[in-house]
């Protein structure tokens, strides 16, 4: 237990999560579990090709199925909505729902039926008859780049979206006067959140003529998108459902207009469920797919002078919200190292893909493999001690706050701390012993390490709102803005209002509004609620005691300034006995005006929007990715054995040492550790949305898109060291991400070196059995 | 293209005994949930992957995506509503609760329902037992961690009981 948790009554306690209760009982209320009378059911239509010219769709046959109600068309929605909205807006590249004169990927949306049930639906979609004229598929993103490729949009005139470069000091002066300089290749294949529950959406058109809409997203900011889409400020984005898991992924900006779209042509509730072959091959959900080449200047010494990064990254076949995945990293493009000079930049082209979304960590997974992996290669080719390299390149604890190339500022930090600590905890002597032995007996035994930065706090600059109300009888009713994907935002909203205000974990309320409910809500995103969020409530309670504090020197007959709060009793300070109690402030505040202070409204209701602090909302990266006020660190140790003959290859053995500042609930922080890591091994060594050369995506099931099961997770031993940020009111930073971020390049850390007496280096994820196989046949050629 | 045949079933979910009609390629799950609205079972995968959807049918462990619904004529199904009560959780609901063995919730009804069948035929299986069982559902939140703990509190309690016994 450190010193700042114990100051606290709630803040830094195991509290049981209040969300547990209801999810335990198949209580949790799910968008699938919604239904509105009369509703009916959609299903799309899906492309059979990956590249071609759309001549027509024919619904008449699906129109007479058995309840068919409608069928829409790309031309249908041109009329009713305006394109989805992009990350770069290209006037070239334009979205639709549905193909509109053009099929840009196998299992793109062409039409969707709707009628009284999905089964119905689902017969007449197979009834819908698709004229088109094959195109050459564009899979490989270079190749897609080349002058002569076929075009996805035509009138872009390229399939590069993105090519920017960026150089932050000296870049080509370090690499003249480098000691050493080397060239790594990495490959990082297409993997995502992938959730349990997929997307889905419900809309209808009210008795008022307001477009409602409730949908598994994590994004509140549909609000205002949707009254620019829908071309009608009458809408309601709902944000009251449990949403079964997203980890950025839950995003559906297509899904909700195409069922918005439907409902208002049906002229009744709609509701669109994708099933797992719509969320796999069309969802947009998938995360980045880059090919890197990173070349690094580093001094006799192993201290990296500068880094040039390039980057080519797949995003799919629209530009979607993908491509702030490219710039995201640039928010700790450097990592945890102090690297003085730094070049990043490359390609973003537009292949025949479904989009990518910006996933836990928006592309910093990669980075982090990148840099990481570089790291381990570097001491490798140094012949220097791994750990040693990064411990000599490590910003230094009382270097903070520290500004890296690009601009960014880390807030604070112990990068060496919790490195030494894992090794210490990990008892790496001792791992070195047994990997000596293991391969004295033939063993491909490996010993891996990587560390990771988590930015938290993104959008900070969009602000996060909370509404406070104390009503009548003292019980406490918080509101927030948008809905939560299993980060018990509830509990910690319940944790701190308790924490501000003393009353206790009965008497607290937490509502979720819905967008015209007027509180200002960012996305959960970029582990972001905790700094954001959490700050706002600190705000807002601040302003429910001030009111509180005012009522009670009225009637205590004193100033302000001489209450004291002792929890929810406030009294004057230089005679205890003089006090009133919770229930007596409220019940004044909403009592007689004669009892209150001049001019004070009546009631307890106080709103708040926190802003982000100075350091973040007055600076811009020159990438135009988004500042982030914290920043975590973790740092892993991972043993991992391959089968000589099967390359089947066992994690024996998992450390991680996480910091991200004061914890405000450890069952919470936690989860989020040791599902990051799960996450992790699913990348690192299964999951893998590959196409083939046709462009047919391989994997539309559980059966080939591999996801770890408890057999493959090995236990994680897990160790804390607390670094807190002075940029928070608890010193908290995020930490949703960053095992994640961190855990790829970990496992291939130490997968390599477990084959790195065969001669096998490891650039690529997932690590497979065949991908060690190949490599060994490769090494063994080159011998 | 004429309506689908619909043939009647009848069957008993946590006790109560129901009476429905359904076309033959409806799958239990679809029943359970649009039917007799018994919503806590979940819809994962709908190919027998992800244990989402988990239900408990005469006795043994089902995936109900793929049972259909006229299989289950006559059968007694227990579903996560028929586990524990607001008032009285089941001792692996109370454990997942103390240890936050869950996330987002969704995995969360198959996940008990495997863990109800494992520990009520067998209350103290062995380590590999256990991940055997739970290594039928998957979980994208918690990277399995506090699931385990949660069970193994509950087998160590189970032990415990018998030790006492």
């Amino acid at each position: 237990m450190t010193g700042t948790r114990s100051r606290y009554r709630y803040v830094g306690r195991p509290m049981p999560v209040i969300e547990d209760r209801r999810f335990v009982r198949g209580r949790g209320r799910y968008i699938n579990d919604l239904a509105m009378p009369a509703m009916l059911h959609l299903a799309v239509v899906p492309a059979p090709v990956a590249h071609a010219r759309l001549l027509g769709v024919d619904a008449a046959e699906a129109l007479a199925s058995p309840g068919v109600v409608a069928v829409l068309t790309g031309a249908d929605l041109v009329e009713m909505m305006e394109p989805v909205p992009q990350e770069l807006a290209l006037p070239e590249v334009i979205w639709y729902p549905l193909a509109v004169d053009k099929i840009r990927y196998a299992g793109e949306w062409v039409a969707a039926v709707v009628a009284t049930s999905r089964a119905a639906a689902e017969d007449a979609v197979e009834l819908v008859v698709i004229d088109f004229d094959e195109l050459e598929p564009l899979v490989d993103p270079r190749r897609a780049m080349r002058p002569d490729a076929a075009l996805l949009h035509e009138a872009q005139g390229t399939n590069v979206v993105w090519n920017e470069r960026h150089t932050w000091g000296d870049v080509d002066g370090e690499f003249a006067s480098a000691d050493h300089v080397y060239e790594y290749s990495y490959r990082w294949n297409r993997h995502s959140g992938v959730p349990l529950e997929t997307f889905g959406a419900i809309a209808q058109v009210d008795q008022t003529g307001i477009l409602e809409i409730w949908a598994s997203h994590q994004n509140p900011d549909i609000q205002q998108e949707a009254v620019r889409v829908m071309r009608t400020p009458k809408v309601k984005v709902h944000m009251d459902i449990d949403i079964g898991g997203s980890y950025g992924s839950k995003r559906g900006r297509k899904q909700m207009y195409l069922t918005a779209a439907a409902a208002i042509r049906a002229r009744r509730p709609v509701k669109f469920m994708e099933d797992r072959i719509e969320n796999m091959q069309a969802g947009d959900g998938h995360g980045p797919d880059r090919y890197y080449t990173v070349k690094v200047a580093a001094s006799a010494e192993g201290m990296v002078r500068a880094l040039d990064i390039d980057v080519i990254e797949d995003l799919g076949a629209y530009c979607g919200r993908g491509p702030r995945q490219i710039t995201k990293p640039t928010s700790a493009v450097v990592g945890p190292y102090r690297i003085p000079a730094v070049r990043y930049g490359g390609y973003g082209v537009l292949t025949c893909k479904t989009n990518q979304v910006p996933f836990r960590g928006a592309g910093q997974s990669p980075h982090n493999f990148a840099i990481e992996r570089t790291m381990d290669l570097l001491a490798r080719d140094l012949g220097i001690d791994r750990v040693e390299l990064r411990l000599r390149n490590y910003i230094q604890p009382e270097q903070f706050p520290y500004e890296i190339p690009g601009g960014a500022i880390y807030d604070s930090g112990n990068y060496p701390g919790a490195a030494e600590l894992a090794i210490k905890q990990a008892r790496f002597e001792d791992l070195l012993a047994e990997q000596a032995e293991a391969r004295a007996a033939g063993r491909l035994y490996g010993i891996g390490t990587a560390g990771g930065i988590e930015p938290g706090g993104a959008a900070a600059e969009h602000g996060e709102g909370v509404r406070i109300e104390v009503d009548a009888t003292g019980h406490v009713v918080a509101t927030i803005g948008f809905q939560s994907a299993g980060q018990a935002h509830e509990s910690m909203v319940t944790q701190l209002v308790c924490e501000e205000l003393g009353v206790e974990i009965e008497d607290v309320i937490v509502q979720r509004g819905h967008g015209l409910g007027g509180i200002y809500a960012g996305a959960p995103t970029g582990s972001r609620m905790t700094q954001m969020l959490g700050t706002s409530i600190y705000q807002c309670a601040k302003k429910v005691r001030a009111k509180l504090t005012a009522i009670a020197a009225f009637t205590l007959e004193v100033e302000p300034d001489e209450i004291e709060i002792d929890g929810t009793t406030y009294r004057v300070a230089a005679d205890p006995a003089k006090a009133m109690t919770w229930k007596q402030l409220a019940k004044t505040a909403y009592g007689p005006r004669l009892k209150n202070p001049p001019g004070m409204e009546p009631g307890i209701v106080e709103l708040n929007v926190y802003a982000g602090p100075d350091i973040v909302t007055k600076r811009k990266l020159t990438t135009g990715a988004k500042q982030f006020p914290t920043y975590a660190f973790d740092f892993h140790v991972v043993v991992a054995e391959v089968d000589p003959d099967t390359c089947e290859i066992t994690l024996r053995k998992y450390l991680v040492v996480h910091d991200c500042g004061t914890v405000l609930n450890p069952l919470v922080v936690d989860g989020f550790v040791y599902g990051g890591i799960g996450h992790g091994i699913g990348g690192a060594m299964y999951e893998n949305f590959a196409y083939d050369e046709n462009g047919q995506l391989l994997a539309v099931s559980f059966m080939d898109y591999l996801m770890p099961t408890a057999a493959e997770v090995p236990t994680v031993e897990l160790h804390e060291q607390c670094t807190p940020t002075p940029l928070h009111p608890y010193g908290a930073k995020g930490a949703a991400e960053g095992a994640y971020m961190t855990a790829p390049a970990a496992i291939a850390s130490a997968i390599e070196d477990a084959v790195a007496p065969l001669g096998v280096r490891i650039t690529e994820v997932p690590i497979t059995p065949q991908l060690i196989f190949d490599s060994m046949m490769a090494a063994r050629s080159n011998a | 293209m004429v309506e689908p045949a619909r043939f009647p079933i009848t069957l008993t979910v946590n006790g109560m005994p129901h009476s429905v009609t359904v076309e033959p390629r409806r799958t239990l799950l679809d029943c359970l949930r649009d039917d007799l609205v018994y919503p806590g079972t979940h819809v994962g995968c709908e190919h027998g992957v992800c244990g989402c959807c988990n239900v408990i049918v005469d006795g043994a462990l089902v995936r109900s995506c793929l049972m259909l619904a006229v299989q289950a004529d006559g059968a007694d199904v227990e579903t996560i509503e028929g586990v524990g009560t607001e008032d009285e959780l089941s001792p692996i609901q109370e454990a997942f609760c103390a240890k936050h063995a869950m996330q987002c919730g969704y995995c969360t009804p198959g996940m008990v329902m495997t863990l109800e069948d494992l520990l009520r035929g067998n209350p103290q299986p062995t380590e590999a037992e256990l991940v055997d069982a739970v290594s039928g559902n998957l979980c994208r939140c918690t990277g399995y961690q506090q699931i385990l703990q949660a069970a193994r509190s509950v087998i160590a309690d189970n032990a415990a009981k018998a030790g006492q016994a």
